[in-house]
């Protein structure tokens, strides 16, 4: 039987990350970091297949994370999505553009079906 | 009590002049007292005296009144503690105080009189120059400060309160499609309430963050190519749900083929959204909101037709504008942010929006028309454009 994808999730809001939990866990296992440090440490202590990454968090912001994720070759072609409020969204995908491991971005609110398909998508890939 | 020197030197707007200069000024400068509670100065009145606060405090307030028929609302605008001066209107024509100081606690002024100071400050040049410069100085300082205030107070709304909302706006997404089990008829439908709400919410705290820093040169940065058809389902998305509640129909009147053109894709979403939200909103039940494409050679046309209760002639001119509510929208929930955001998107787009209402004799209702040119770049195109140029 083919092993699980496994996704880790960053995200500093606790209830957030429960609400984006309950959907992904029907599909695959899922890890969480409540900040980019923890985050990073979780990343290379068990390389995800993809990780779901918010751009706003108190101690890393997500690009420097993806910075760092980039410059480590173990994990320089995890792809990851950014996740981010519905008004930022145009002006990051301009910043996403730039950063090569970024292969998607998701707006908050986790609407269910469409965070399936697109995690479903790269994860396929 | 005589008033010293020594009491206008350690004033914030008198401190650079010499001894010889305070004792000019001097004659013009009587000592007064209010209580806590007492206004010194009064927002709108003739600006007779400038005044330096010795002892206590005052709150400087003005009246804020968003929109022709907004509520007057008082705000607290700053703080005058010891040492600092209040009312330079007194030196500035056209002499009317532009807020009204209250004492915080008891507190002991110098105040001056604007009549004689000015006329002392005019026969004295060099001196009038040095202090209208203190004046600017310190008017410079508050300005900055107040926009300080509003970029951080601005970043706080973007951030700490989407932030919440999201978190909500997930949960309750997710329950509706079931990852945390099986709902009740009711449960359902008290669930799909609140994510309306949320969704208002969410709206509102967009648009005053549009409001206060929607820029049309950042506009202009977000122009590309896309297909209008799949912004306007997008917008129909974002309204389908409250039309439905509402049991309101809308009928999609597209053009034979949606041709791509250039357009900021999240601005013209959100035109549409708020034309639709309000043609909803002011809809009877079982009415139909029409949703209507077309081309024309220069441009693209976008109309959104309501059967609701149309907006009164003299409003009309002043829907653009911000917090601007009808006469007759009465209870209907909303900021009167929609519309002016709409026209700032389409100013940017240098198309058009219009209004008409009633749009056809014998009928209520209203009909929003935007139009988006044809012949706009995109940066990309711009720039090769100024390249083939050189």
């Amino acid at each position: 039987m083919a092993q699980q994808k496994r996704i880790l999730l960053v995200d500093d809001d606790r209830d957030f990350c429960e609400a984006t939990v309950a959907v992904l866990e029907t599909m695959c296992d899922v890890q969480v970091a409540y900040g980019g440090g923890e985050g990073l440490a979780k990343a290379r202590a068990s390389r995800p297949d993809l990780i779901l990454l918010d751009v706003i968090m108190p101690d890393e912001d997500g690009f420097s994370v993806c910075e760092k994720l980039a410059a480590d070759p173990a994990l320089a072609d995890v792809p990851v999505i950014m996740l981010t409020s519905l008004q930022d969204g145009l002006s990051l995908t301009g910043q996403a553009a730039k950063r090569p491991c970024v292969k998607d971005y998701i707006e908050k609110p986790v609407k269910p079906a469409e965070l399936l398909k697109r995690v479903s998508r790269l994860l396929k890939q | 009590m005589t008033i010293t020197i020594d009491q206008l030197r350690h004033s914030d707007i008198f401190h650079e002049l010499t001894d010889q200069e305070l004792e000019q000024i001097v004659p013009f400068c009587r000592q007064a007292a209010y209580h806590e509670g007492e206004s010194v100065l009064i927002e709108d009145s003739p600006a007779d005296w400038l005044y330096i606060v010795e002892e206590g405090k005052l709150t400087l307030e003005k009246k804020i009144q968003l929109g022709r028929r907004g509520t007057v609302r008082t705000a607290t605008v700053g703080i005058v503690a010891a040492g600092k001066s209040a009312g330079w209107s007194a030196l500035t024509p056209q002499h009317v105080y532009t807020s009204t100081a209250v004492c915080l606690e008891p507190t002991r002024v110098i105040a001056l009189n604007g009549k004689a100071l000015r006329q002392f400050l005019d026969d004295n040049p060099r001196v009038g120059y040095r202090v209208m410069s203190v004046v600017a100085g310190l008017a410079r300082a508050s300005y900055k400060s107040a926009t300080d205030t509003l970029a951080y107070f601005v970043s706080l709304v973007s951030h700490e309160l989407r932030a919440p909302l999201a978190a909500i706006e997930s949960y309750l997404n997710v329950i509706l499609d079931g990852f945390a089990g099986e709902l009740g008829d009711k449960q359902r439908r008290m669930l799909q309430r609140s994510v309306l709400r949320v969704n208002d919410l969410r709206s509102l705290i967009g648009d005053i963050v549009d409001l206060a820093r929607m820029r049309p040169e950042q506009i202009e940065a977000d122009l590309e190519w896309l297909d209008p058809g799949e912004v306007g389902a997008e917008s129909i998305e974002d309204v389908q749900l409250a039309a439905t509640e509402k049991n309101v129909r809308i009928k999609i009147e597209p053009p034979p083929k949606f041709e791509k053109i250039v357009g900021a894709r999240r601005r013209l979403r959100q035109v549409f959204t708020n034309l639709l939200t309000n043609a909803v909103k002011f809809s009877p039940a079982g009415s139909t909101v029409i949703f209507r494409a077309r081309y024309e050679p220069d441009a693209l046309i976008f109309e959104v037709e309501d059967e609701g209760i149309g907006i009164p002639p003299d409003d009309q001119p002043h829907i653009f504008d911000d917090f601007f509510r009808a006469d007759n929208a009465g209870d209907v929930p909303g900021a009167g942010l929609g519309l002016s955001i709409a026209r700032k998107v389409m100013d940017a787009h240098r198309g058009k929006i219009t209004v008409q209402s009633p749009y056809a004799e014998g009928k209520t209702g209203t009909r929003f028309s935007v139009v988006i040119p044809r012949n706009l770049q995109t940066p990309e195109m711009k720039r090769a454009a100024q390249g083939e140029s050189k």
